[in-house]
């Protein structure tokens, strides 16, 4: 086989590669997606497939990757299903969680004692199809337990958010993995807060995009300012 | 004499006949009817000072009027005895009497009339053991007799009719009972009606209306609301409201009347649902030899369950609770509990949840049996049909329900939480949390509507704060951030102005974290601040919000919380303690 014929294969073989994780028969993204805001939707292309893990990878403590994380959950529930809250160390502060719009009616809050049922309930929340969302911080998981999430993913329908800090990030399966960084403001005035988001990862394409939005618009909670990189290949190293 | 407070006054409730004869009476003030009372010893007597007297029929055992040697005259020893009414009580001995009642008659059931203080009967095809329906009511009204309490009774081809006559009644009015049709025999109360007489059994003879039409409307079971009305319309007999167009009565008085008028004269069925026996469910297994192997004590308690569930499922009843013991070789046995948030036969579910209790289980001994029981039980479709009203979601309800229950099961009732706010204008107190077995789950469908941030906000509210942007001018200014009149008016009345004003961050220290602040100046806003080894400049801040509170806890709090933005875009909360001007970090806008 000579060189051209070997680069065709290879292209030929990524693209079909491509095809298959993007396919819809995956899981059950069955009502087609969840719904993302605006602004996630013109990021990744879409709405966010349902029955996937989305990773939040925030920058440093403070820059905002919780509360867009909790922003899309509270967009997600607008169509109903429970909220599951994943808090060891009790850390969400209800009066915030409500201020992002997060309804506590049908928030669940579980305070694991140990990292071992703190997996079980991640999988227990997940596999369940009345949670929209299952949302906590997760700093370690190797493939096996990623895979087995995947799974109770996809047996769910939910979406299951990851929360872990950009710095201790280590390898990931999750199908759509987003590093979120804080901005300051430009208006001095407003308590909106400036992020920028890039989609490290997405299963079926569009990594590589990146944008600046605005949390906590008067109007709708995440605005998206400008994009900053168009979608590309993957080729940054992201680990997964 | 049973009183009760009514409309913020201690009034008298239920009294016996004794008491009646001076002067008091139901609905009197407990003061005056104590005044009424000569030689009270003490105004409000024990249980146990005063003999036990007759008892109404409405069960109430606590009702002891007085001891037998008390006098008009007031000789001799006189005690009279004032105990608060029980409205548990009287239900409990209602259906004692249900369940003695079902000699009688296979079909017992509680009047559903509030407060309950009749049995209804259904006698159809059971007079022919008694030597006819009117022996029958002769025969229960014996029994109640000999079981010391004074009641009325009544047949009647209705409930509605049959309760009307019995409360309202006399011997004189009487009503033949149809064999054909649903006979129901109603034994009414005896403590206060003091119109109708006392164990008797009303003839049966004439046709509805001629036994309806002379009684009072109160007769019908309508609500106090209606009677007012009626009475302002001077309309005071059954017979007065047969005489009006039946098409206006609807418009004049509400649908109630119509309903109860039909009810009565049979037009509309009434249910009748019958008490039922209360069964112990509990299964049990002793061991021996004394096992230690979970996985048989597993086995063993799913075989209890499903003995249990079989004899649930004959009566349509659902587990809400299990109460499970443990009896240990050595030691005090182990007791845990099941909690459902509703009932279920699942043998599959329920085996689960008592599976994720025994692993969390702590035996120090090998056990010697082992006894399970359920403790509550509700029937299935009315449980069914109040929580799962959603009919966009009913499985999905359920599904949430079960993962709940699981969830409680493995990591305990406490560990598994619905948050709620709380009024409370200090942030550690503007919140809680309550278990989610201990709440009715809601609905699991969303709004699908726009703005979600400030419906939410409406829903649930911040705890108002009493100065919400306590903006020092002259420090904004000086900052190069200042929040002029017109932006404050801005923020104030948009629509997300309550959002803006308190905003709060999505995670909160669990305590406040001393952090090294430099201030411009002694009492000024943070300039920059170092936290976990890092040093954060402050590139603008909002502030400060002045929150004093807490004296009434012993722990008054004074401090300057503010909303600080670091160079990088970082946001946190901080506030600085008053007077003593140390600064803490208290929330991540992480």
């Amino acid at each position: 086989m000579d060189h051209a014929a070997r680069l065709n294969l290879i292209q030929d073989l990524r693209e079909r590669s491509r095809q298959l994780e993007a396919s819809p028969g995956r899981g059950q993204a069955l009502e087609a997606a969840a719904p993302a805001p605006q602004l996630l939707r013109q990021l990744l292309r879409g709405e966010i497939e349902r029955g996937t893990l989305v990773e939040w990878l925030n920058e440093s403590a403070g820059s905002g990757g919780v509360m867009l994380a909790l922003a899309v959950a509270a967009f997600v529930l607008q169509r109903g299903g429970v909220l599951v809250l994943i808090d060891g160390p009790g850390e969400f502060y209800p009066p915030g969680l409500a201020g992002l719009g997060v309804p506590l009616e049908r928030t669940v809050i579980v305070r694991p004692g140990d990292t071992l049922s703190a997996l079980w309930a991640w999988e227990q929340a997940l596999r369940c199809k009345a949670v929209a969302v299952t949302l906590g911080r997760l700093e370690r998981l190797n493939d096996r337990l990623f895979h087995r999430f995947q799974l109770a993913a996809e047996t769910g329908g939910g979406l299951g958010f990851l929360l872990r800090p950009a710095a201790r990030a280590g390898p990931s399966k999750a199908a759509l993995r987003l590093r979120v960084a804080a901005r300051p403001c430009q208006e001095p005035l407003s308590l909106v807060r400036r992020l920028q988001v890039e989609v490290l990862y997405r299963r079926g394409g569009a990594a590589g995009a990146a944008a600046e939005l605005e949390l906590g618009h008067d109007t709708n909670p995440v605005r998206l300012l400008s994009e900053l990189a168009d979608p590309a290949p993957a080729a940054r190293a992201t680990g997964a | 004499m049973l009183y009760a407070c009514i409309g913020g006054k201690a009034r008298v409730t239920a009294c016996s006949h004794r008491a009646r004869r001076y002067g008091v009476l139901p609905g009197m003030l407990l003061a005056e009817a104590q005044a009424l009372i000569p030689f009270l010893p003490s105004p409000l007597r024990g249980r146990g000072d005063g003999g036990e007297g007759a008892k109404d029929a409405d069960g109430s055992t606590s009702l002891i009027p007085f001891t037998p040697t008390l006098s008009p005259q007031g000789r001799g020893e006189t005690a009279a005895v004032f105990e608060p009414h029980d409205p548990d009580a009287d239900r409990a001995a209602l259906q004692k009497l249900a369940a003695a009642c079902t000699s009688f008659s296979p079909r017992v059931a509680i009047d559903t009339w509030e407060p309950p203080d009749s049995l209804l009967l259904d006698i159809t095809g059971c007079g022919y053991n008694f030597g006819g329906e009117e022996a029958l009511a002769a025969h229960v009204l014996t029994m109640l007799r000999q079981r010391a309490y004074s009641a009325t009774a009544a047949v009647a081809n209705t409930i509605g009719a049959a309760w009307a006559v019995a409360h309202y009644g006399n011997a004189e009015c009487g009503m033949r009972s149809a064999i054909s049709s649903p006979s129901p025999l109603l034994s009414g109360r005896g403590g206060s009606g003091d119109t109708k007489p006392r164990s008797e059994s009303s003839s049966l003879a004439g046709s509805f209306l001629e036994v309806l039409q002379p009684l009072p409307v109160e007769a019908l079971r309508l609500s106090p609301q209606i009677i007012a009305l009626l009475h302002n319309f001077d309309v005071r007999r059954i017979g007065q409201i047969l005489e009006l167009p039946r098409s206006q009565l609807p418009s004049r008085f509400g649908p109630e009347l119509l309903l109860r008028l039909d009810q009565a004269l049979g037009n509309i069925p009434e249910l009748l649902l019958p008490e039922r026996p209360a069964e112990i469910m509990e299964a049990a297994q002793v061991f021996e030899p004394p096992i230690a192997d979970r996985q048989i004590l597993e086995a063993v308690l799913e075989q209890l369950l499903e003995e249990i569930l079989r004899r649930l499922t004959t009566w349509q009843l659902g587990v809400r609770r299990l109460h499970c013991a443990l009896d240990l070789a050595a030691g005090e046995p182990l007791r845990f509990e099941v909690e459902l948030l509703r009932p279920c036969l699942s043998r599959k579910h329920l085996a689960e949840l008592l599976r994720l209790h025994v692993e969390r289980l702590t035996v120090p001994a090998e056990i010697a049996g082992v006894a399970l029981r359920a403790a509550v039980v509700a029937p299935l479709e009315f449980q069914q049909a109040q929580m799962f009203d959603d009919e966009d979601s009913p499985q999905r309800q359920r599904e949430a329900l079960a993962l709940l229950e699981r969830l409680s099961s493995r990591l305990g009732e406490k560990s598994v939480v619905r948050p709620q706010l709380e009024a409370d204008a200090q942030p550690e107190f503007a919140y809680g949390y309550e278990p989610c077995l201990c709440l009715p789950f809601p609905p699991l469908r969303g709004r699908g509507d726009g703005g979600e941030g400030v419906r939410d906000l409406a829903r649930h509210p911040h705890p108002p704060h009493p100065n919400p942007l306590p903006l020092k001018r002259g420090e904004r200014e000086k900052r190069g951030c200042p929040l002029p009149q017109e932006e404050r008016e801005r923020v104030r009345t948009s629509p997300s102005a309550f959002r803006i004003c308190s905003a709060r961050p999505p995670s909160l220290l669990s305590q406040p974290i001393k952090v090294a602040v430099l201030s411009v100046f002694p009492g000024g806003p943070p300039l920059r601040f170092e936290w976990q080894e890092e040093l954060y400049i402050v590139e603008r801040y909002w502030g400060p919000e002045r929150i004093e509170t807490g004296w009434w806890r012993g722990d008054d709090i004074r401090r300057d919380y503010y909303l600080v933005e670091t160079t990088a875009g970082e946001r946190f909360w901080l506030f600085r303690t008053l007077p003593e001007e140390q600064w803490f970090l208290h929330g991540v806008f992480g």
